[in-house]
């Protein structure tokens, strides 16, 4: 027995690797092993219910997640995405790599109502991907990472599903962090279209038909209603209309209202199986929340925090150095683990830490943030690849070949990011959140 | 001879709240009195519960220690909401004089019965003022007609705001910075040293010296850690808890002193309404009210009789 | 033995259950969404703030997540991690689905009672502003127990019949 709860951190960790690779699903795989640690250390194993519970009910930021999957996922069914395109294709078309520019220019403005990467390389980013690829117009795997690539701009531009949950687990605000973001999203977008705008010139990437200026303003009117969401979303947050939660919820409202009336895309049966996928998504995302409640208690109760903390003291790292190593290890990690697990069981082990050395944590949560996002492209475990390769049938392969170039631009960022903390913390302190 | 102890002692305050910074007091004078009998390990921003789930803790004994809210216990015990009402309590020595009376015995007796835990102590949280985003001419509850005042999203905490007569709107703590920047709120109450910590201050520009509430809260321990002491363990841990809230009362009484002039350099207009008009409204609100009806007999009586010894 | 009729029947309540358990979770997650509208709309069109609709979002989103997870979405829908489950031969994968369909249903199986001890220990217990029992807003979790056990319980069977490799 004393072998058991002196050991029982250690075996509790072994658990988790062992059970996760076998296939559990990550959530529950929190859970369990943990149950395993309250048995072992002779802890009540009620707190695997009891954590839970309480960590998911008091939790009022954690409901903005499911809100937002909710509004994109209405976005996406109500093709208010097609109109979208049909804009950004008049407004950018006619620069050298055109379809490329819509690309990026689509995600920047999707970013503006998904949160998530995923459901912008789903959304948006499969059609204009079928679109590149149509009669060979660009190679297969540049599509496909170009694709993947500016969907990294998705939660970094906001409404993003990472820095709420980053905002739970770093008491920091949600308002804060989001207009965080806007900077470097929009740096981002900028960088990726220069890139492009010289690949197309070297690689001879074909421009599109222009669209006469004086269709624009009307391309312009019928994307109006879906550009106008960004808008009210973020108003809404900062002149006091409603809370970074509720603008969740009147965000997906907004995109109901606009997909039944205004488009006049969307019938009765479309929005049921949009709720019973939203659920479902929600259930997805919520549970592995839940597991890191209870996993993180088990390393609070242990005080891995601290002891991390005390070796990274006893190494007498300075601000700079602190952040090399942990962007180093974050952007190892993103290769193998998924985004949650870094986030949920990771990232609290570091806040401490950060606190001390000064660092300012919602520059911390930009840099964290799109670091994992990052995470979302390298190889092996770049999911945004996979999700391409199943919705447009392009090889990994190809993308990953391609995929180099794009990197490196990324890490370029992240770099600047890391380095900059005026720049990012500009806008927030501007508005006086900071 | 004795194995030791294990206490853990939780909050969900932050490590720069002076009650936070209270346990160390606990731990060192538990400490230097019975050497070697406890092993107390603070632990602090609710990173192992918060506050509410950190009672049930207590209860279920995986936790031994915390700060309960005499909100908390009013919750459980509703006869004791009394406790909660406005202008009840006038200064941190009546706290004590109340828990070391013969009602505040048999409170204690029903709080150890019925919540499972033993009340040591009541530190000082500090006087609750309201603090407003623009200036008003606020002398009676009549003034307050209509302001969106934040209260915390509880029942015992929203009738207090509607008790001062203004219009009381519930909303998570870490969104009341942005609530007031940009006027989702009108106004929110706390106690000085919260203004200076949350920062509000930066975004109000009136503090309304109302003294509606004054705060405390209690150190309390489980009784399954309770019960296994002997009666000098006993009283060395209730040592502790004295010491530990006499620091705390005097470094919160201190602040707000300061705080005052702190607040005027800021820019704040601070006033003074007509307090005795607000203690009448406030008082009848709550014996008007159904949950009045609890109440034990005379126990108000009681305290305010205290207030005068 | 069951005859191919009685299993297409088996199949169809199958399906009914399932169809109903999306709608069961659907009207969970419309009540949260609607409460979040009508607290915006007292609060800011009507000015009149309300009490009630915090504590009945969390009640439903909970009662969401739940319930989703347990009957609604299937086991290999959930996040896991596939850099290593993805790239072993069917074989291996069959051990793997068994070993941890075993690891779900041992440790929810030891969780289960201690979850019930915690919810008797909440029959005392209200919510703050609706006053609602609190072991009734959380039995869902128990609900959850045990419909992921029975879940993964009939994965099991599955990987032990002669059609496993479409369970894998
Ligand atoms: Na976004
Ligand atoms: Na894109």
């Amino acid at each position: 027995m004393d072998f058991f709860s002196e050991y029982a951190l250690l075996i509790m960790f072994v658990i988790l690797i062992a059970i996760t690779i076998t296939g559990v699903p990550l959530g529950i795989a929190m859970i369990v092993s943990s149950i395993f640690y309250l048995l072992m250390s002779g802890n009540d194993v009620g707190l695997a219910a009891e954590n839970v519970l309480n960590g998911a009910f008091g939790n009022f930021v954690a409901l903005a997640v499911p809100l937002f999957i909710f509004a994109a996922n209405i976005m996406n069914a109500g093709k208010v995405t097609d109109r979208l395109l049909t804009f950004s294709l008049a407004l950018v078309g006619r620069i050298p790599g055109g379809l490329a520019q819509v690309n990026i220019i689509t995600s920047l403005i999707f970013s503006g109502m998904s949160g998530s990467a995923i459901s912008d390389a789903a959304g948006v980013g499969k059609i204009i991907t079928d679109m590149m690829t149509k009669d060979g117009r660009y190679p297969r795997g540049f599509a496909g990472a170009l694709t993947a690539t500016s969907a990294v701009v998705g939660p970094v531009f906001p409404p993003s599903i990472p820095m709420v949950f980053y905002a739970l687990i770093s008491s920091t605000s949600v308002g804060a962090l989001f207009l965080a973001g806007v900077v470097p999203a929009l740096m981002v977008c900028l960088v990726l279209g220069v890139a492009v705008f010289i690949m197309a010139k070297v690689r001879g990437f074909p421009v599109e038909d222009a669209i006469p200026w004086r269709a624009l303003p009307i391309a312009f009117i019928r994307a109006f209603p879906a550009l106008l969401m960004p808008v009210i979303l973020l108003g809404g947050i900062y002149s006091g209309v409603f809370t970074p939660t509720e603008a969740a919820a009147v965000s997906a409202f907004y995109a109901l209202l606009l997909a039944v009336f205004a488009y006049r895309v969307m019938g009765l049966k479309d929005f049921w199986n949009v709720v019973i996928d939203t659920v479902k998504t929600t259930a997805v995302v919520t549970l592995v929340l839940c597991g890191a409640f209870i996993f993180n208690y088990v390393i609070t109760v242990e005080q891995l925090p601290q002891n991390v903390f005390e070796l990274f003291s006893s190494w007498n790292l300075s601000q700079t150095e602190f952040l090399i190593l942990l962007n180093i290890l974050y952007l190892v990690m993103g290769c193998f683990l998924d985004v949650s697990t870094i986030m949920l069981v990771v990232t609290p082990l570091f806040i401490p830490t950060a606190m001390l050395l000064g660092i300012d944590l919602n520059h911390l949560g930009i840099v964290l943030v799109f670091n994992m996002m990052i995470g979302l492209l390298t190889p092996p475990y770049g999911i945004l690849l996979y999700i391409i390769k199943a919705l447009n049938g392009i090889p990994v392969g190809e993308m990953i070949r391609e995929i180099w170039v794009f990197l490196g631009i990324l890490i370029t960022l992240l770099v600047i990011f890391t380095f900059s903390p005026d720049l990012v913390l500009w806008l927030p302190r501007l508005a006086g959140m900071l | 001879a004795n194995e030791t102890i294990e206490l853990k002692f939780t909050t969900a305050s932050v490590p720069s709240d002076i009650h936070t910074k209270a346990m160390k007091v606990f731990k060192n004078s538990l400490n230097t009195s019975v050497p070697g009998r406890f092993d107390v390990q603070l632990y602090d921003s609710g990173a192992l519960f918060k506050s509410g789930p950190d009672l049930d803790a207590m209860q279920r004994g995986n936790v031994e220690m915390g700060y309960v809210s005499y909100q908390l216990i009013a919750d459980a015990i509703p006869k004791y909401g009394a406790l909660t009402s406005g202008y009840l309590f006038k200064s941190p020595t009546h706290y004590r004089a109340f828990l070391n009376s013969k009602v505040g015995q048999a409170f204690k007796k029903d709080v150890s019965e019925e919540m499972d835990v033993q009340i040591l102590d009541a530190c000082y949280l500090g006087t609750r003022e309201l603090n407003l985003r623009t200036t008003r001419d606020i002398k009676t509850p009549d003034d307050l007609k209509g302001v969106k005042l934040r209260m915390p999203g509880s029942d015992a905490w929203l009738f207090l705001g509607d008790a001062l007569g203004a219009s009381a709107t519930p909303m998570p703590f870490g969104e009341v910075y942005l609530g007031l920047q940009t006027g989702a709120i009108d106004a929110q109450d706390n106690p000085l040293p919260t203004i200076e910590a949350a920062k509000f201050y930066e975004v109000t520009k009136q503090i309304v010296m109302t003294d509606h509430l004054v705060d405390a809260i209690n150190i309390v321990v489980n009784n399954e850690t309770w019960d296994k002491l002997s009666s000098g363990e006993k009283k060395a841990m209730q040592k502790a808890a004295v010491t530990a809230c006499d620091w705390n009362n005097e470094k919160r009484q201190s602040e707000e002193a300061r705080l005052i002039s702190v607040f005027k350099d800021a820019g704040l207009t601070i006033t003074t309404p007509n307090v005795e008009a607000f203690r009448k409204h406030v008082q009848s609100y709550y014996l008007n009210s159904d949950r009045s009806k609890d109440w034990p007999k005379g126990l108000i009586e009681e305290i305010n009789k205290l207030a005068q010894e | 033995m069951t005859t191919p009729i009685r299993r297409r029947g088996l199949t169809r309540i199958g399906k009914l259950l399932s169809k109903l358990a999306d709608s069961i979770g659907a009207l969970f997650f419309l009540a949260a969404f609607s409460g979040f509208i009508i607290q915006v709309f007292y609060r800011y069109v009507l000015n009149d703030p309300i009490r009630w609709s915090e504590e009945l979002i969390m009640i439903a989103f909970i009662w969401v997540v739940f319930w989703a997870a347990a009957f609604m979405v299937p086991i290999k829908r959930h996040v896991t991690l596939e850099v290593v489950y993805d790239i072993v031969p069917p074989k291996t994968k069959r051990i793997f689905a068994i070993f941890s369909m075993l690891v779900i249903i041992v440790s929810f199986v030891i969780l289960m009672p201690a979850t019930l001890d915690y919810l008797d220990f909440l029959t005392r217990k209200k919510s703050p502003v609706l006053r609602v029992p609190m072991h009734l807003i959380y039995s869902c979790y128990m609900l959850f127990l045990v419909g992921f056990t029975v879940k993964s319980g009939i994965r099991l069977c599955k990987l032990f019949g002669s059609d496993w490799r479409s369970h894998i």
